[in-house]
C-alpha cells in the first residue's frame, strides 16, 4: 500500500531539510527543527501496527524545547486524514482538482478528512503545488525516514491489483500472493538503516528483496472478494462487533451472509503479530474448521487460538471460507 | 452548557462511497438539577456524532471544558462522516484547548465524554462508541439492555479487581473519582467499541447525573417502553430529577429506524 510515495532529490542545498516519514499507513513531512529523537520516536510509533494516528500525533511535541511547529501528516485508509500544523501543508488532488490543506493558525493542528484522494504532496507552505504527479527525477520511497524538500504520494502507483485472479476457495489453495503491491514493501526498523530502503527509480534496476524462508501470513481473502491486508484486528461474523479497544487502533469488521445462521454474530478474530496472524474462535456456536497446509483438517475448540500460515483455509459455516495469504 | 443540535424525527443519512444510508431519529434532554448552580454538561446531537460531556472544575471551568469537547467533535464531523481516528484527534485538540483556558492553570479543568459516531467498515455502517470518564453509553436491541462503556473510575477498578461488588459500587464514597478525563493536562485515552447498526437498535448516552440517581432496571424500563427517542430522553431526565437531581443530567437517545443496503 505504501509504494506510491516519492520525493524530489533534484532540489539542491537548503530546502531539502524536511524530514519525510513513510510507512504503509502514514506519510509525514516534518519541519527542519524536528529533532532526531522525535523522528526516531515517531518512526517507532508509525511502525507499530497496534497504534493509531492519534497516538502518532500525540507523540509530536506541541510545546517545549523540542517543539515541532510545522508538519503535515497523511493517514492512508478508506478516507485519507490530513493533520497539518504551522508552516506545514498538504496539497491534495481530489476529482482532478488540487486544494491546499493548511492550519490557518488553528492550534494545536488542523485536521481534514478527505475521500477519493488521487495524489497529494506534504511539505512547507512555500511549496508550489504543481500538478502533484510524479516527475522524472522524483525518487520512490518504500518506507523509512529521509531528508527532502517535500513528500509526494500518488494513488496510481500505490494501487494494489492482486497478481493472481481470485480463485474459488473451495478449490485447493492458490499459491500465496507474492505481494499485494506493485512494489516491495520493505520496511526496516531502524532509523540508521533508512537509506537502505531507498532505491533509484531509473538507471539501476531495483534490488530484489530477499525471499524469506517462511512467508508470513498477513492478509486474507474471503470467498471471491478482493484480498485484504490485516493491519488491525479483524472480526468476522454474521453481525460482528468489537470488544473494548484501548490502544486507539480500530478493528476491521467483516460481515458475511449466513442464511441458516451457522455463523455466529462475531465468529472469529484474526490478529496481526510480528510473526504472522493469530486466529481465535470467539466461542462460536458451531465452531471453526481449519485446514492448514500439510497438517490436514482440524476443528478449533470454542475460544481456541491458532497461529495460521499462508494457504490456510478457515471455514466458519454457510460456505464462508477465509483463505490466509502472505503479504511481503 | 453548550447544546449542539436538537431532537429530530426520522432523518436519512447517506453513508460514504455507496455504502447505503441509515435513517436515524434522536432525542436530547438536559437539566441543571436541584442542587447545582449551573449546568456544566454539554452535548452534541448532529449526525454522525451524538455525545455527552460532563465538565469538571471550579469557577465555570468545567463548563468551558465540556464546551471545548463538543465543539471539537462538531468540527470533526463537519463533512457528515467521521472515522474513529478523527474522534481521537478531536479529543486531543479539545485537551489542548482546555489546557489553554484562561484562569484554569491553578484549578484545573476537565470533562468526561462519551457517545456514538456513525462510521463505516467495508460497506457496512457501524456505531463507533467512544468513552473517556464515567458518563455511559447503553444499547438496547431485541429486548436486551447492556452497558457498552466501562467507566474510567476508581470504583470500576475496585469492581474489576474483585474488591467490591457492583451493588457496593453504587454507594461507594469514591464513586465520583474518575481515572481518565479530557483535560487536566493529560492526553485523552479513549476506549472504543464498534457495534453493528441494525434497525431497532436504540443507543443511550448519558451523564452520571442519570446513572447515579436512577437504577439500571428503571433506566431499562424507560428505554424499552416504546416511546419515541425525544419522549424517552425527557422521561429519563424527569426520573433523575424526581430521584433527587443532585447533579446535572443530560441524556441523548438515538434510534436506528431503517437501514438502506449498499448498492451492489
Amino acid at each position: 500500500m505504501v509504494a506510491g510515495a516519492f520525493y524530489s532529490a533534484e532540489v539542491p542545498g537548503p530546502g531539502a531539510d524536511w524530514r519525510l516519514l513513510v510507512t504503509d499507513r502514514f506519510l509525514g513531512a516534518f519541519g527542519p527543527a524536528t529533532t532526531v529523537s522525535t523522528m526516531s520516536n515517531l518512526w517507532r510509533i508509525a511502525a507499530d501496527e497496534t497504534l493509531g494516528l492519534d497516538a502518532l500525533v500525540a507523540a509530536i511535541p506541541a510545546r517545549g524545547v523540542s517543539v515541532v511547529d510545522s508538519y503535515a501528516i497523511a493517514a492512508l485508509g478508506r478516507t485519507t486524514t490530513f493533520v497539518v500544523r504551522g508552516g506545514g501543508c498538504a496539497d491534495v488532488s481530489v476529482g482532478g482538482r488540487v486544494r491546499r490543506v493548511d492550519a490557518r493558525g488553528s492550534e494545536p493542528w488542523y485536521v481534514a478528512e478527505l475521500t477519493g484522494v488521487e495524489r497529494f504532496a506534504l511539505g512547507p507552505l512555500q511549496r508550489s503545488p504543481g500538478d502533484l504527479s510524479q516527475q522524472p527525477g522524483d525518487l520512490p520511497i518504500d518506507g523509512g525516514v529521509v531528508f527532502g524538500p517535500w513528500l509526494g504520494w500518488s494513488a496510481e502507483t500505490a494501487a494494489a491489483p492482486p497478481r493472481s485472479q481470485p480463485t474459488p476457495v473451495q478449490q485447493p489453495p492458490a499459491p500465496p500472493l507474492a505481494s499485494l503491491d506493485p512494489h516491495d514493501t520493505n520496511v526496516l526498523g531502524d532509523l540508521g538503516r533508512r537509506a537502505a530502503s531507498l532505491r533509484r527509480h531509473r538507471g539501476e534496476p531495483p534490488p530484489t528483496a530477499p525471499t524469506p524462508e517462511t512467508e508470513i501470513a498477513a492478509a486474507f481473502r474471503l470467498g471471491d472478494r478482493a484480498p485484504e491486508r490485516v493491519d488491525a484486528p479483524v472480526y468476522v461474523g454474521r453481525q460482528p462487533r468489537s470488544p473494548r479497544i484501548t490502544g486507539g487502533i480500530l478493528p476491521r469488521l467483516v460481515r458475511v451472509d449466513s442464511p441458516s445462521r451457522e455463523v455466529s454474530a462475531t465468529h472469529i478474530e484474526l490478529r496481526p503479530t510480528h510473526q504472522g496472524l493469530v486466529l481465535t474462535d470467539l466461542e462460536s456456536t458451531n465452531g471453526t474448521v481449519v485446514r492448514q497446509p500439510g497438517t490436514g483438517v482440524r476443528r478449533l475448540e470454542s475460544g481456541e487460538s491458532l497461529a495460521v500460515v499462508p494457504g490456510t483455509l478457515i471455514d466458519i459455516g454457510d460456505g464462508n471460507v477465509i483463505e490466509i495469504l502472505a503479504y511481503r | 452548557m453548550t447544546e449542539i443540535g436538537t431532537s429530530s424525527g426520522p432523518r436519512r443519512i447517506a453513508l460514504p462511497e455507496g455504502a447505503g444510508a441509515v435513517v436515524l431519529s434522536w432525542g436530547v434532554a438536559t437539566d441543571v438539577g436541584h442542587r447545582r448552580q449551573m449546568n456544566e454538561d454539554s452535548y452534541i446531537a448532529v449526525p454522525p456524532i451524538f455525545a455527552v460531556a460532563d465538565g469538571m472544575g471550579g469557577h465555570a471551568a468545567g463548563d468551558l471544558a465540556s464546551d471545548a469537547v463538543v465543539n471539537r467533535l462538531q468540527t470533526a464531523a463537519k463533512d457528515g462522516f467521521v472515522t474513529p481516528a478523527a474522534i481521537g484527534l478531536a479529543l486531543a485538540q479539545a485537551s489542548h484547548d482546555i489546557a489553554h483556558l484562561d484562569g484554569t492553570a491553578l484549578t484545573g479543568a476537565g470533562t468526561t465524554v462519551t457517545g456514538v459516531a456513525l462510521t463505516v467498515s467495508g460497506d457496512d455502517p457501524y456505531f463507533a462508541v467512544f468513552n473517556v470518564g464515567d458518563s455511559r453509553v447503553y444499547r438496547w436491541f431485541e429486548g436486551e439492555f447492556e452497558q457498552v462503556t466501562v467507566d474510567h473510575s476508581v470504583v470500576q477498578e475496585l469492581v474489576d479487581a474483585g474488591a467490591i461488588t457492583r451493588s457496593q459500587a453504587e454507594t461507594h464514597p469514591d464513586s465520583n473519582v474518575i481515572t481518565r478525563a479530557v483535560g487536566f493536562n493529560e492526553p485523552p485515552m479513549p476506549d472504543y467499541w464498534m457495534l453493528p447498526v441494525e434497525p431497532g437498535v436504540r443507543m443511550l448516552a448519558c451523564s452520571d447525573g442519570l446513572t447515579k440517581e436512577v437504577g439500571e432496571e428503571r433506566i431499562q424500563a424507560l428505554v424499552s417502553a416504546g416511546s419515541p427517542a425525544e419522549a424517552t430522553a425527557q422521561a429519563l431526565v424527569r426520573e433523575a430529577l424526581e430521584a433527587g437531581g443532585r447533579d446535572n443530567v443530560t441524556v441523548v437517545v438515538v434510534d436506528v429506524v431503517e437501514l438502506e443496503p449498499a448498492r451492489s
